[in-house]
């Protein structure tokens, strides 16, 4: 069991219209895999990423949680899409996502923010729920907010508090889509730390950013996508020291100066 | 408008003519205006439909044996209800004319229109003159315009709707003299403005073909039965004495034949309604029960409208493409047809449709559109769309990463309703709603255009009793103003409620 792959994407297939955004992408996710995907903008990751619990629906291919399959069916405009609103909605519980723009749910307090699918979702009784959540956010630094709404808070804080939602229901994945991209460069840092724990604590991860350092330190694998393809992929400490790709070379090049 | 009103109404007629007759009931219907006073009015406290012609009617019905009741119905729906079964006989002073002989009979005339003159005693109208003087003369549509036209081709006219409207416009002056029936000038004019020494000036006039044959009792052409039942219990009121009693308890004079109100003076005082103390007070559980008809019908509207704009909201945001092409037809459509014409409509034309579908398919076989249901649904139906339209613009400013991040965690389609979309829809859909409820409350006013008591009807109806119409429609005004002021502090509660995380002044 312990050797199957936390989260599986097989051929992974994605068209808007005419355009083909993800080209056949395959990507299995082990324990405490700390995955980083990176890529110049429109090489299609965040897509990628979304078609992994079906945000998005890709055109093609397979997704698998802890061995288990989403059941697809061709809807009418020939996109795939769940089969069983029941499963995804079940295996959506064990897949979180921490968003670039937080998203976080402005009529509630960051605490009732990361009880909300404790509650609504896994039905936690709320005393039970209050204190698991009071435990997250007091993880990210942040239990002293837990009655400010989303607008009385940094954008640090937010993305702390996203990443606190996201815990919360002990995932056995978590997504990131960019969650530094819309921060003030002074707030990446604090972001950046959380994450650097949960990767220590032996969380798996899959990782969509632009934050090279990160990707070096903390991941323990690299992903270079470009033109919708796999275009490098290994350690971080030898696909970003010496790539085969010369187009991995010059996005590495550029995203130095 | 007016007019067009008129032909609207007509079209209804038309319609309701097409059906078949309803079952005959044992019991009389007689349609009344319920604000011509001394003829038919309503009473204090309860705004019960009291007048000379009641008294006739009742008088008549113990003559025939058979029970009667009088129910209210605006001047302009008579010959449309009539016609549409709502009742049997138009008892309300409804003068015998070629024109509406066409659509409806009428019995033998129970008493004889004139026109009589009245102004200021210092104002002296010339009668010989092709012009009247020069003088501006008021009068009322079809009757007394037709004589002036008729006699007098120069006059100056001006033309009001109602006797009421004719007889404001003498007291501010805006005329000069006015040409008027004299019994209702008598009652509604000279006797309660003594101050304005107001006069009746010449004799009264008769013309059959602009007062007609006289005034009789509308039925409809093919209840020849009632027709002749009447005409026999109109013979035996006169035979027996009843009638001349009524009349002159009433009038002081017997108005029966060409005899005018000018030959006896003395008509008892006590024949004109007074009202003693504050007419308001007199008249307030009638008042309250039109404020009570105004609420009901104004909240159920507003529950139909929020059934009917979520429902086409849904339609346009998520339908397959005929459902977002039917609810834009929707939008559209009710938002351009003008909530007054729609409501006659659906009185009128609505219950006649009803019926031949239920003949068609034969699924019911009579239904009765009543004149509440067809406020709540005209008033529902055209506000839905305004409603659908606000909810519609509150869905698209949900900032989409909260749905998406509900999607995420695993939500139900209902969970991610009730727990994230509506929340939010309701904030950014509650200022819109707020206008939507408050031009609502007061187009319900246009119910009474198809005789429902609401605030506004029984105000017109107390005015018109009392002869005091300004302070009557103060009291409608300020009701209005209550009910509005009431929901602005309500919804602002909501509101608040709703602006949760919400915070001004504390940004990011």
């Amino acid at each position: 069991m312990n050797d199957l792959p936390k989260l599986e994407a097989r051929d992974i297939h994605k068209s808007f219209g005419r355009l083909e955004v993800l080209k056949g992408i395959s990507l299995a996710a082990r324990r405490h895999d700390v995955i980083s995907i990176l890529g110049s903008s429109g090489s299609g990751k965040s897509t990628f990423l979304r078609c992994l619990n079906f945000l998005e629906c890709p055109t093609q291919g397979e997704v698998a949680l802890g061995g288990e399959t989403v059941r697809t069916r061709r809807n009418r405009q020939g996109q795939l899409e769940p089969a069983d609103r029941r499963q995804i909605e079940r295996l959506r519980t064990r897949v979180s996502m921490v968003f670039q723009g937080f998203n976080l749910w402005s009529h509630m307090t960051a605490l009732e923010n990361v009880m909300e699918a404790l509650v609504h979702v896994l039905r936690m009784p709320v005393a039970e729920a209050r204190a698991s959540a009071e435990a997250q956010l007091q993880r990210v630094g942040l239990i002293d907010r837990r009655d400010f709404y989303p607008n009385q808070l940094s954008g640090g804080q937010q993305q702390r508090a996203a990443i606190a939602r996201a815990l919360a229901v002990d995932p056995e994945v978590i997504l990131f889509d960019e969650p530094t991209s819309s921060l003030d460069p002074e707030l990446v840092g604090e972001v950046l730390h959380v994450m650097k724990g949960l990767a220590e604590e032996g969380r798996t991860m899959i990782v969509v950013t632009h934050e090279m350092g990160f990707a070096r330190e903390v991941s323990s694998r690299v992903i270079f996508l470009e033109q919708g393809r796999i275009e490098a992929d290994g350690p971080p400490e030898d696909v970003m020291r010496n790539t085969e790709s010369d187009r991995f070379r010059q996005f590495l090049t550029r995203a130095r100066d | 408008m007016f007019n067009a009103l008129r032909t609207i109404v007509s079209a209804g007629a038309l319609l309701v003519a097409l059906v078949g007759a309803a079952a005959a009931e044992s019991e009389i219907r007689f349609a009344t205006e319920a604000g011509y006073p001394p003829f038919n009015e309503r009473a204090p406290p309860s705004g019960k439909i009291t007048g000379w012609e009641i008294d006739l009617g009742m008088a008549m019905c113990a003559k025939m044996n058979r029970k009667c009741k009088f129910i209210a119905q605006e001047w302009d729906g008579m010959i449309p209800g009539l016609l549409s079964h709502r009742f049997d006989g138009i008892f309300s002073s409804m003068t015998i004319t070629a024109e509406r002989k066409r659509k409806i009979d009428f019995t033998h005339p129970y008493y004889t229109t004139t026109a009589q003159f009245v102004a200021k005693r210092n104002v002296k109208i010339d009668r010989s003159a092709e012009d009247l003087g020069g003088l501006q003369i008021g009068a009322t549509p079809g009757t007394t315009q037709c004589y002036l036209s008729k006699h007098y081709p120069e006059a100056k006219v001006r033309i009001y709707q109602t006797a009421q409207n004719l007889y404001l416009d003498l007291q501010s002056g805006r005329v000069d003299a006015i040409l008027s029936e004299p019994v209702q000038a008598e009652f509604g004019l000279i006797r309660p403005n003594p101050a304005a020494d107001f006069t009746f000036d010449g004799d009264p006039v008769q013309d059959p073909d602009c007062f007609g044959e006289g005034v009789g009792i509308g039925v409809r052409k093919d209840d020849t039965a009632l027709r002749t039942a009447l005409n026999d219990a109109l013979a035996a009121v006169r035979a027996d004495g009843t009638y001349h009693r009524l009349t002159v308890q009433y009038f002081g004079s017997d108005i029966f034949g060409d005899s005018s109100l000018r030959e006896t003076e003395s008509a008892p005082a006590g024949a004109v309604p007074i009202t003693v103390g504050n007419p308001v007070i007199a008249y307030s559980p009638y008042l309250l029960k039109g404020l009570g008809v105004t609420i009901a019908l104004s909240l159920l509207s507003i529950l139909l409208t929020v059934a009917l704009g979520l429902i086409a909201a849904s339609a346009r945001l998520w339908g397959r493409r005929w459902l977002r092409t039917l609810a834009g037809v929707y939008t559209t459509v009710a938002r351009g047809v003008p909530d007054l014409v729609f409501m006659l409509l659906l009185y009128f034309g609505g219950q006649v449709l009803l019926n031949r579908i239920g003949a068609l398919t034969g699924l019911w076989s009579y239904v009765g559109l009543n004149q509440f249901t067809a406020g709540v649904l005209a008033i529902g139906f055209i506000f839905g769309a305004y409603m659908s339209e606000t909810f519609r613009g509150a869905y698209l400013s949900i900032p989409y990463g909260m749905i998406e991040a509900g999607i995420a965690v695993g939500m139900t389609r209902r969970k991610l309703f009730s727990r994230i979309i509506w929340p939010q829809l309701v904030r950014y859909a509650l200022p819109g709603f707020t206008n939507i409820w408050l031009t609502l409350m007061k187009s319900t006013a246009l119910v009474s255009v198809i005789g429902l008591e609401d605030i506004v009807y029984s105000g017109f109806a107390a005015g018109r009793a009392t002869r005091q119409p300004f302070t009557f429609m103060l009291v409608a005004l300020f009701a209005y103003l209550a009910m509005t002021i009431l929901s602005d502090v309500g919804l602002r509660v909501l509101e608040r409620r709703y602006a949760r995380g919400v915070v001004r002044g504390v940004g990011a």
